[in-house]
């Protein structure tokens, strides 16, 4: 399974074609009906203008693009000429310690540089409000594995305890302050806690991030299934991956009339939600 | 005074919620009743980070402690790392917990001999893989009530 693409949202195309093309400096790859499309590596990305669109700069969810060492730093370049805040952040995925660079979009989608062998998109990253179901999702259904887990061990609370006390900068939505259980007695007490997330490899060179999400926040209704933001995962096995689909039923996705089962059919693509309610395209091309 | 009845519940603090997990199931039989806070709910309402798990009929908290927690000497398999956990099951399933760990090679002590007259048959000492002491027993007195029991 790798990416096929990303659909965001935007406020405004033509501001954000500037950002994506001239600074970020992906290839204009024309128009769709959803937006304009540029390409990076054998992937695309898509922007979808919205009135309102749906970006979460304070949680964890970033897409993260991948290039190689020299272009990452004409990038950089590109990025300081255009007055963008790049930060540097403590990660806990061990191939992000050495390079990662966070920045905005114009809307405030968190994107993401790190190196690697070739330019595509590295990463997504998500939030849901169930963890488990997230993982259940993605690895019984989707057939990933867990690649990354931070917030299970006690060493997560330590790096936590040393972001509240200012001494690590992490990225947005890694850790958080919760208020304590025993809040009635003592209100005023919170603690930095990690904020759980996982990532989850889906083949090679394809990962996806999932985070909890802090705050509950209003999502599609359940009987939607075609929708932005977007990932869209190209798969040889989209046939499998239907019956997988159909026969490992999690009570928290609702089927659709179309089909009968948790997903929808656009031609030969299939349309799903995971239990976040965050919108897959799972596609042959 | 007021006599307690039973134990409701213990709190087991552990180093990985993971680790810990697989390691109560498979060498206790421990049954996974529910993890808190890896939903939205249980972060808002600042709940500790833990698996209820079940063995028998008692219910134990596996719970990520909020700083570090001291760890015992490695080679110390016999003692208490402030309280040790001690569980009896039948004699059959005492030869059970020790082929468990033998499989996993689970450093133990034991099985050690109790006096004859006492109420214990036989002992075996190790720890979780957070530093936990726990101790396994069989009874010559009593028909353990684990039998038959299904901690799922």
């Amino acid at each position: 399974m790798g990416y096929a693409g990303l659909l965001l949202e935007v406020a405004d195309a033509e501001r954000s074609a500037r950002f994506y093309g001239d600074v970020l400096g992906l290839k204009g790859d024309g128009e769709t009906a959803e937006g304009a499309r540029f390409r990076i590596g054998t992937s695309v990305v898509t922007l979808c203008q919205r009135a309102q669109p749906k970006v979460l700069p304070e949680s964890g969810a970033h897409l993260a693009f991948r290039l190689p060492a020299a272009e990452l730093d004409n990038g950089l370049g590109r990025l300081a000429k255009a007055g963008v805040d790049v930060h540097d952040y403590r990660e806990d995925r061990l191939v992000e310690r050495d390079h990662n660079r966070y920045f905005a979009d114009p809307d405030g989608n968190r994107l993401q540089l790190v190196v690697g062998h070739s330019a595509g998109i590295d990463h997504a990253a998500i939030e849901t409000h169930d963890l488990e179901w997230a993982e259940s999702f993605y690895t019984h259904v989707l057939g990933g594995a867990v690649e990354t887990r931070v917030g299970w061990r006690m060493e997560d609370y330590a790096k936590a305890k040393a972001w509240g006390e200012g001494s690590e900068a992490c990225a947005p939505g890694t850790r958080r302050w919760d208020k304590l259980y025993s809040a009635t007695i003592d209100p005023d007490r919170h603690v930095a806690r990690p904020n759980a997330h996982i990532f989850v490899t889906l083949g090679p060179d394809t990962v996806v991030g999932v985070y909890l999400a802090t705050e509950h926040r209003q999502e599609p209704p359940p009987d939607q299934f075609v929708g932005t933001p977007r990932i869209c995962l190209r798969t040889s096995r989209l046939a499998e991956l239907e019956e997988r689909l159909r026969d490992i039923r999690l009570r928290c996705l609702q089927d659709s009339p179309q089909t009968g089962g948790p997903f929808e059919r656009r031609g030969s693509a299939l349309f799903a939600r995971d239990p976040g309610g965050n919108f897959l395209e799972l596609t042959t091309e | 005074m007021a006599h307690v009845e039973s134990i409701s519940h213990s709190g087991i603090n552990v180093a990985d919620l993971k680790d810990a997990e697989e390691f109560y199931a498979d060498i206790l039989g421990a049954g996974i009743t529910n993890r808190v806070n890896f939903n939205t709910d249980d972060a808002r309402r600042g709940r500790s980070v833990h698996t209820s798990v079940k063995m028998a009929d008692w219910l134990f908290a596996l719970a990520l402690p909020r700083g570090e927690m001291p760890m015992p000497a490695a080679d110390a398999l016999r003692g208490t790392n402030g309280f040790r956990h001690g569980f009896h099951v039948s004699r059959e399933r005492f030869g059970q917990v020790i082929a468990r760990l033998r499989a996993r090679t689970v450093p133990f002590d034991g099985p050690v001999s109790h006096p004859e007259k006492g109420p214990l048959g036989e002992s075996v000492y190790f720890k979780d893989p957070g530093g936990n002491f726990i101790e396994v027993c069989w009874r010559r007195d009593q028909v353990t009530v684990t039998d038959g029991l299904d901690n799922g």
